[in-house]
């Protein structure tokens, strides 16, 4: 289940065997959808590979507080985009809040949203949602348009996929893309790509019960060796379990950032006084 | 039968860092538990569904399957339930239900302006996330259409978030010079000046700047001219340069005229740095000149206190007496708290004149007003205040040599006067309220 999807096949949607959740059974095109009840659900998350999401319906009007289950599902899979169907009129704005402190990555409006359609819009919105939002958080100071690159390079590392996919989600050759990463700041899209891909692999590797070897596979590497020499590459350091952490390997991107394009730093500040108004 | 055209679906550019649609960066928090959040209960489930159907049509408008008339109307029913009749709400949630109700000739411009209206309500509630968000929506709603997007910049940038607001306001010049909307172009390219200069990031903020004075001049925006040539004007005070700043404190007042409602704080401005530059005689012409324009007693205070100073500075008894007398109007009777430098400013002004009991009365409330201040601010609010005496001897020398009306600033203090006192005879000014 944790080995990379090559380029074009479905992502994988593991879906709640529920009434409410039917109509999504029958999802065409970017996802393959696997059916399970509560168990085999949390299982699967367990070692389903980062380009996989997760839809369950644990919140209805007689329970106004989440399934234990749902605790249960997100612990188990802290990297993966989890979404919670329900009927916002029934659950009121409190249980849109419990949901979003629980680190649910968005829910499903039933009585409105029911068609594949509209949920294959909230998926791709969602799509490695827990990875790009510590990646967000850990890089509050650069560009939109480097932030955007960024984001499209962490989705392509979660589905596996090299610099020419990365090219393809932004619709331009690699070239331009070369160009792009360079205004906006940034390694070259090789780079970053494998930046990123180092940088999931260890956001992976938090989780206990996922190995090295199917961490590596699951972020598009052929086997760990692959993967530590290129860790090593970018972190100067032999990597392992734990070391470096997520947090010091995005710092170590961060100035990597920083002495690739020290633009976004404010100029000197005049020498001010207070005067009078 | 062929349905209306979209205006969302306008050709715009290829450009996804700049025209970031699907592949948007923002994930660090729910945007429905914001509203959630903020939302007063009654209407909050409707209001966050209105904001889900929206953004979820606008991602992919042909893709998007429409929840059905009846889902849709049921919804629009509860919501003119729960949001207690309330028009503001109520009015933008129903044309939402209505055009999306059938997408085929739903209404891109319709949407945007209702997210607008309800962007505009949680204003009035001081929901600050709700609003940049139905911003936001509007503008994913309309992208071809570049206010919503600047609207959008504009609401974060108040908001304090900088790079939200850049995101917005660069996607507001791209999309604006695509749609050939030059004073759309001109608005964001001088508001993204504006944000870089508050970010002390001087050579972006002038190259900024200089491009919307450019599309601005081109378009023939007179009316956008002004607000550039003032931001210019803070940026170069901001680096420094004096002769800079008047030169473009000149063309703001030249292309706003009297009329132009950013006079009177771009005097304010002025007259400011020309006392930190202790040139008190320019300062003193345009403040007073300028205290009837000012609205609120804590703007009168301190612009009386700047004019007892200069006046002070320049030996002029009769203008300190009425700034004097004005400041200690304000701060006594209107009960304004007289801050550390306008005390210090009175306190030096009447030091300069040697009034020995008016000296000790300001320094009185210098340390009045200083108590809970560190010494180190203290000590910077002092020595800012203080003025290198050459640069007074060399004012005074240059007055009594006759040259005054020559230089270029003070040829500006005195059109900057002017324009004040002709601005004067407009209905609601008032003269001094110590008189």
């Amino acid at each position: 289940v944790s080995r990379a999807a090559p380029a074009g096949t479905p992502r994988t949607l593991l879906l709640l065997d529920s009434p409410a959740l039917r109509p999504f059974t029958f999802m065409r095109g970017e996802y393959r959808v696997q059916v399970l009840g509560w168990e085999a659900l949390i299982t699967a998350a367990r070692h389903a590979p980062p380009s996989a999401a997760v839809l369950v319906d644990g919140f209805t009007y007689r329970e106004p507080e989440p399934d234990p289950r749902l605790e249960q599902l997100l612990q188990a899979a802290p990297s993966l985009p989890v979404l919670v169907a329900f009927d916002l009129a029934s659950a009121q704005a409190p249980g849109v809040r419990l949901l979003a402190d629980l680190g649910v990555s968005d829910f499903v409006d039933l009585p409105i949203e029911h068609n594949p359609s509209t949920l294959l819009v909230r998926l791709q919105s969602t799509h490695a949602r827990p990875f790009k939002r510590r990646l967000e958080k850990g890089l509050p100071d650069i560009s939109p348009q480097a932030l955007t690159l960024v984001a499209g390079a962490a989705g392509v590392a979660a589905d596996g996929g090299l610099s020419t996919a990365l090219a393809r989600e932004f619709g331009v050759n690699e070239r331009t893309l070369s160009g792009w990463c360079a205004r906006a700041g940034l390694p070259s899209p090789r780079r970053l790509l494998a930046w990123q891909r180092v940088l999931l692999a260890l956001a992976l590797l938090e989780e206990p019960w996922r190995t090295v070897q199917d961490t590596a596979r699951a972020v598009g590497y052929t086997d760990d060796s692959t993967f530590r020499r290129a860790g090593a590459a970018l972190l100067n350091q032999r990597l392992s379990r734990g070391n470096p952490s997520f947090d010091v390997a995005l710092a170590a991107f961060r100035a990597e950032l920083k002495n690739v394009c020290p633009v976004r730093e404010p100029s000197r500040p005049a020498t001010r006084g207070a005067g009078c108004m | 039968m062929k349905g209306r055209p979209r205006a969302s679906q306008a050709a715009l550019p290829r450009a996804p860092l700049d025209l970031p649609h699907s592949c948007g960066f923002r994930h660090a928090e729910l945007e429905d538990a914001v509203l959630a959040a903020e939302l007063p209960p009654p209407c909050s489930v409707a209001v966050i569904r209105a904001y889900r159907l929206v953004v979820a049509w606008a991602r992919s408008p042909d893709a998007w399957t429409a929840p059905g008339q009846t889902t849709l109307f049921g919804w629009e029913r509860r919501a003119w339930q729960s949001s207690d009749n309330e028009m503001p709400v109520w009015a933008p949630l129903a044309t939402i239900a209505s055009e999306l109700g059938n997408p085929a000739t739903a209404d891109a411009q319709w949407l945007a302006l209702a997210c607008t209206a309800l962007s505009r309500w949680a204003q009035g509630l001081g929901a600050g996330g709700t609003a940049a968000l139905f911003a936001e929506a509007a503008a994913f709603a309309c992208p071809a259409d570049p206010w919503f997007a600047c609207a959008a910049g504009d609401l974060h940038g108040r908001q304090g978030r900088p790079r939200e607001a850049e995101r917005w306001l660069r996607r507001a010049s791209k999309v604006a010079v695509w749609t050939r909307n030059w004073d759309a172009q001109a608005a964001a390219l001088g508001r993204l000046g504006t944000l870089a200069r508050e970010a002390e990031c001087h050579g972006d903020a002038e190259k900024l700047l200089l491009s919307a004075l450019r599309v601005a001049k081109r378009a023939g925006l007179r009316q956008r001219l002004p607000a550039i040539w003032r931001d210019l004007f803070l940026l170069a005070d901001a680096s420094g340069n004096l002769e800079e700043a008047e030169r473009c404190a000149r063309e703001a007042l030249n292309a706003g005229g009297p009329d132009n409602p950013g006079l009177p704080a771009l005097a304010r401005e002025m007259a400011s740095i020309w006392v930190r530059h202790a040139y008190f005689a320019r300062a003193l012409r345009v403040l007073r000149a300028l205290l009837r324009h000012l609205a609120t007693p804590r703007d009168r205070l301190n612009a009386a206190a700047c004019s007892a100073r200069a006046a002070g500075a320049v030996g002029d008894e009769q203008a300190f007496r009425q700034a004097w007398d004005e400041a200690w109007f304000l701060a006594g009777s209107l009960g304004v708290r007289l801050r550390t430098e306008d005390a210090l400013a009175l306190a030096l002004g009447a030091l300069d004149l040697d009034l020995a009991s008016e000296a000790s009365k300001a320094l009185g409330a210098v340390v009045a007003s200083a108590a809970g201040h560190s010494e180190e601010a203290l000590a910077h609010q002092v020595q800012a205040a203080l003025v290198r005496p050459q640069t007074k001897e060399r004012e005074a020398l240059r007055r009594s040599a006759g040259i005054r009306a020559q230089h270029p600033g003070d040829v500006l203090a005195d059109r900057l006067a002017q324009a004040l006192e002709k601005r004067a005879d407009a209905p609601g000014c008032t003269g001094s309220l110590a008189a």
